[in-house]
C-alpha cells in the first residue's frame, strides 16, 4: 500500500480577495456566503489521491490584516507551498502579492509556490489581465492559474497543482 | 404543498433573457427590485459559465442570498433564497421548470428591451408555483389587503374576498372563513399568485427598523407628504414624530412597541411602521446590515467595559489607533466625540444604497476596527473585561439578535483567545483524523472548529489532552466507529474541557454555540 503524505500549504494575500472562501470551496464544496476577516488563522484540510499516492492536503488559512503579522510568522513552520492570491478586480491586491512574497521569503526556506487570480466571473469589473498575472508569476517563479471561487471553477485544479508541484520532488 | 425559504424565482431563457419572475415572500425586503435586479445583473455577467456546469442544480452565494440554480433544456431557474434548499423543494422546483418550458416558454414573449424584468410573469405559471409552494406559515398578525378592486377579482377564492377587508388579520380571517390553515394558505397563496393581495403588519418583532434619508418629509408639517397622510390616516400624523426620536438604528420592533406602546395602541403603532415602510422611508434592516449593527453594538458594548478596567485616555487613544488603521469612511465616520468619550453612531442612512459587496467590506472593517482596540488595551486586565464582555454579550446580545446573525462573529472570540495567551505556539501541523471540515451536523461543525482552531492557537499538545478527555478520536477511524449519540456526547464534554481554558474560550463557546443553535452545557456559566 502506498504512504499518505502530509502537505502543508498556506494561503496568503491581501483581504477579501477570497482565501477563506476557496478553503472552504476546496474541502467542503460550499461557498461562504458572507465575509468575515480571519483573525488568526483558519484551517481545513482534504484527502486527495495523485497517481499511487494518497495525500493529506493541510490548508492553513493565514489572517491578512497588518496587524497579524506577528501571528502569522508562528504558522509558516514546517510550510511546502503557499498559494498567492490576489482578486483580478482589485490593483491594490495584485501588487501586494509582492509584499507576501517577502513576508514568506522571510519565513520559509523552500518552498513551491502558486498565484491564483481569484474572482474572474467578475468579467465587468476585472482590471487585472491574465498577461499580467502570467508575467508576475513567471517573474517570481510561480505557477499561474485563474480561479472563481464563487462559480467553483479551477478550484480542485489549483490545489491539486500545489500539491504536485510539492510532490515531485517527494514522490 | 410543501414548506420552503423561497424569497423569489427568476426563470431566463438559454440567451439570459428573463422570462418569469415571481416574488413568493412578502417579507423579503428590498428584494423587489433592488436585489433581484443587481442578482439579475450578477448572474447575466458570468451566465455563460454558469450554465455550461455540468451538474444540474448547484448554489451561487451572493451576499447574504443563496441562489439555487436548476439547469434545463432551454430555461434555467434561479430560486433565491437566504438557506439551502432541501432534495424535495428541489424535486418540485425542477418539476416547475419543466413545466415552463413545456408549457409556458414556447407562449412568453420577450420583454422589451429597458423593460424592467419583473414585468416578467404569467399568473397561470404563478398559481402552479403557489399550488406547490404555497404560504406554510402566515403570521397571525398579518393583515392581507386587495390592490385592486376586489369586485373585479376573477377567481374560485371567492368565499374568501369578502372576509378579507384590510383590517383582519390572518387569525382573524381564520376564525370567520371556517377553512382549515392549510387550505385558507392555499386560498391565499392563489390571490398572491394572481398579485391582488398585499400584506401589511409584516414586520415581526426582532426586526430593527430605522428612518431613511426621506424621512424628514413625514415630520414637516407643511409637506406633501404629511397632508396626503392627514387625508388618508390622520390618527398616524400624531404618532409619527413621537416614533421617530425612537428609531435610531438598534432598536427592535418589540422595543418601539414596548416604549410606546403605553401611549399609543400597539396595532395603531404597527400600521404607522407599516405604511413607512410601505413608502420606502424607513427600513427593516436586511441581513448583512443586521451583521454591521451586531459588530457595532460589540464595539460599543467594548468601549463601555474597557472604560471601566482601563482609563478613559487609554481607553480613547485605543480607539484613534485603530480608527486610524481603518480606509471606509462609512466606519469611520461612525464614532462620535461628546462628552470627552468616543460613541458608536448606529444611523444606518450611511448605508443607503451601498451593495452587498461593500456592505460585507464594511462589516470586515469594523471587525478590524473592534480586533485591534481589544488587541490595544493593557493585556494584564485583559482576563476581566473579556469576563466582562461576555456576561453583556450573553445578556443584552444573544437575546437581542438571531442565530444567523452571528455568522463569523466568532472570528472576534477566537482573536480574543489568542490575545488572552502569554505567547504564541508555534504549530507545525493540526491533527484532524476524521473529523469533518464542516457539513449539516451542527455538532461536527463545532467539534471540528474548535479541535482545529484550538490546536492553532493553544498547540497540538494541549487540544489532544482535552480531546482524549472528551472521545473525540484524532486518528482515522471508520464511519460506524464513532457515530451521531457519541458525538454529541462528546462535544458536551469538550465544550466543558473547553471552557476551562480560559474567559476567551467560553466566550467562543458562546458565540460558536448560539450560532450553531446548540446548547451550552449547564455547568458553563458568565457570571
Amino acid at each position: 500500500m502506498s504512504p499518505t503524505y502530509l502537505l502543508k500549504v498556506v494561503t496568503v494575500g491581501s483581504a477579501s480577495v477570497g482565501k477563506t472562501s476557496i478553503i472552504i470551496r476546496y474541502s467542503t464544496g460550499a461557498f461562504r456566503e458572507h465575509y468575515s476577516p480571519t483573525l488568526g488563522t483558519g484551517f481545513a484540510y482534504k484527502k486527495l489521491q495523485l497517481g499511487n499516492n494518497f495525500i493529506n492536503l493541510q490548508i492553513w488559512d493565514l489572517g491578512s490584516q497588518d496587524f497579524l503579522e506577528r501571528v502569522r510568522a508562528n504558522y509558516y513552520i514546517g510550510t511546502q507551498g503557499v498559494i498567492f492570491m490576489y482578486d483580478v478586480t482589485s490593483w491594490e491586491s495584485f501588487h501586494a502579492v509582492e509584499d507576501w512574497k517577502n513576508e514568506v521569503d522571510r519565513h520559509v526556506e523552500d518552498y513551491k509556490a502558486l498565484l491564483v487570480a481569484n474572482k474572474v466571473d467578475l468579467v465587468d469589473m476585472r482590471v487585472v489581465s491574465t498577461e499580467e498575472g502570467e508575467d508576475l508569476a513567471r517573474q517570481y517563479g510561480m505557477d499561474y492559474i485563474e480561479v472563481s471561487v464563487l462559480l467553483d471553477s479551477n478550484v480542485n485544479m489549483a490545489f491539486e497543482m500545489i500539491a504536485q508541484s510539492i510532490g515531485a520532488d517527494m514522490f | 404543498m410543501a414548506g420552503h425559504v423561497i424569497e423569489a424565482i427568476l426563470i431566463t431563457d438559454n440567451n439570459s433573457n428573463p422570462r418569469f419572475y415571481m416574488q413568493l415572500d412578502p417579507r423579503a425586503f428590498g428584494m423587489d427590485p433592488i436585489l433581484a435586479s443587481s442578482f439579475f445583473t450578477a448572474i447575466d455577467m458570468f451566465s455563460k459559465e454558469v450554465f455550461q456546469q455540468s451538474a444540474p442544480v448547484f448554489h451561487v452565494d451572493y451576499g447574504a442570498h443563496i441562489f439555487t440554480v436548476l439547469n434545463g433544456e432551454s430555461a434555467h431557474m434561479i430560486a433565491v433564497g437566504v438557506q439551502r434548499l432541501n432534495t424535495e423543494i428541489i424535486h418540485i422546483l425542477d418539476s416547475l421548470l419543466i413545466e415552463f418550458e413545456e408549457k409556458w416558454l414556447p407562449t412568453t414573449e420577450l420583454l422589451d428591451a429597458g423593460a424592467p424584468f419583473v414585468d416578467a410573469y404569467l399568473e397561470p405559471f404563478g398559481e402552479s408555483i403557489m399550488m406547490k409552494l404555497s404560504f406554510d406559515d402566515l403570521p397571525d398578525s398579518w393583515v392581507p389587503y386587495f390592490t385592486v378592486d376586489p369586485n373585479a377579482i376573477e377567481t374560485k377564492s371567492g368565499t374568501l374576498v369578502p372576509i378579507i377587508t384590510g383590517s383582519r388579520n390572518m387569525k382573524e380571517i381564520l376564525e370567520v372563513s371556517g377553512l382549515s390553515k392549510m387550505d385558507l394558505y392555499l386560498e391565499i397563496s392563489k390571490l398572491w399568485a394572481h398579485r391582488v393581495i398585499r400584506f401589511r403588519n409584516t414586520l415581526s418583532f426582532n426586526d430593527f427598523v430605522d428612518t431613511r434619508t426621506d424621512f424628514f418629509k413625514y415630520v414637516q408639517a407643511t409637506s406633501r407628504e404629511i397632508e396626503s397622510l392627514r387625508t388618508v390616516h390622520p390618527e398616524m400624523v400624531a404618532i409619527i414624530p413621537h416614533l421617530v426620536g425612537l428609531m435610531n438604528g438598534r432598536r427592535s420592533v418589540r422595543e418601539l412597541l414596548m416604549l410606546l406602546g403605553t401611549s399609543y395602541d400597539e396595532r395603531e403603532i404597527l400600521r404607522v411602521l407599516d405604511y413607512l415602510l410601505e413608502n420606502s422611508v424607513v427600513e427593516a434592516l436586511a441581513p448583512e446590515k443586521r451583521r454591521i449593527l451586531l459588530v457595532k453594538e460589540v464595539l460599543a458594548m467594548c468601549l463601555n467595559i474597557a472604560e471601566e478596567y482601563y482609563h478613559r485616555d487609554a481607553t480613547s487613544k485605543a480607539l484613534v489607533s485603530s480608527m486610524k488603521a481603518s480606509e471606509a469612511p462609512e466606519v469611520i465616520s461612525q464614532f462620535q466625540f461628546t462628552d470627552n468619550r468616543w460613541t458608536v453612531d448606529f444611523s444606518i442612512k450611511v448605508l443607503e444604497g451601498l451593495n452587498n459587496r461593500r456592505l460585507m467590506l464594511i462589516f470586515g472593517e469594523w471587525m478590524k476596527v473592534l480586533a485591534q482596540f481589544s488587541a490595544l488595551l493593557d493585556p494584564s486586565n485583559l482576563e476581566s473585561f473579556i469576563s466582562a464582555l461576555t456576561f453583556a454579550f450573553s445578556n443584552k446580545i444573544i437575546t437581542h439578535f438571531t442565530p444567523f446573525d452571528l455568522r463569523g462573529l466568532e472570528e472576534f472570540s477566537f482573536w480574543l483567545e489568542q490575545l488572552s495567551r502569554s505567547g504564541f505556539t508555534q504549530v507545525k501541523n493540526i491533527r484532524t483524523g476524521s473529523l469533518k471540515p464542516s457539513g449539516e451536523n451542527p455538532a461536527e461543525e463545532m467539534i471540528f472548529t474548535l479541535v482545529t482552531r484550538g490546536q492553532a492557537i493553544y498547540g497540538t499538545e494541549r487540544i489532544t489532552r482535552i480531546c482524549a478527555a472528551a472521545n473525540i478520536p484524532l486518528m482515522d477511524i471508520p464511519p460506524d466507529y464513532w457515530v451521531d449519540w457519541q458525538k454529541n456526547q462528546s462535544l458536551q464534554r469538550l465544550m466543558i474541557e473547553y471552557a476551562k481554558i480560559g474567559v476567551a474560550a467560553k466566550f467562543t463557546l458562546l458565540v460558536l454555540a448560539t450560532r450553531l443553535g446548540l446548547t451550552l452545557p449547564q455547568s458553563i456559566t458568565f457570571n
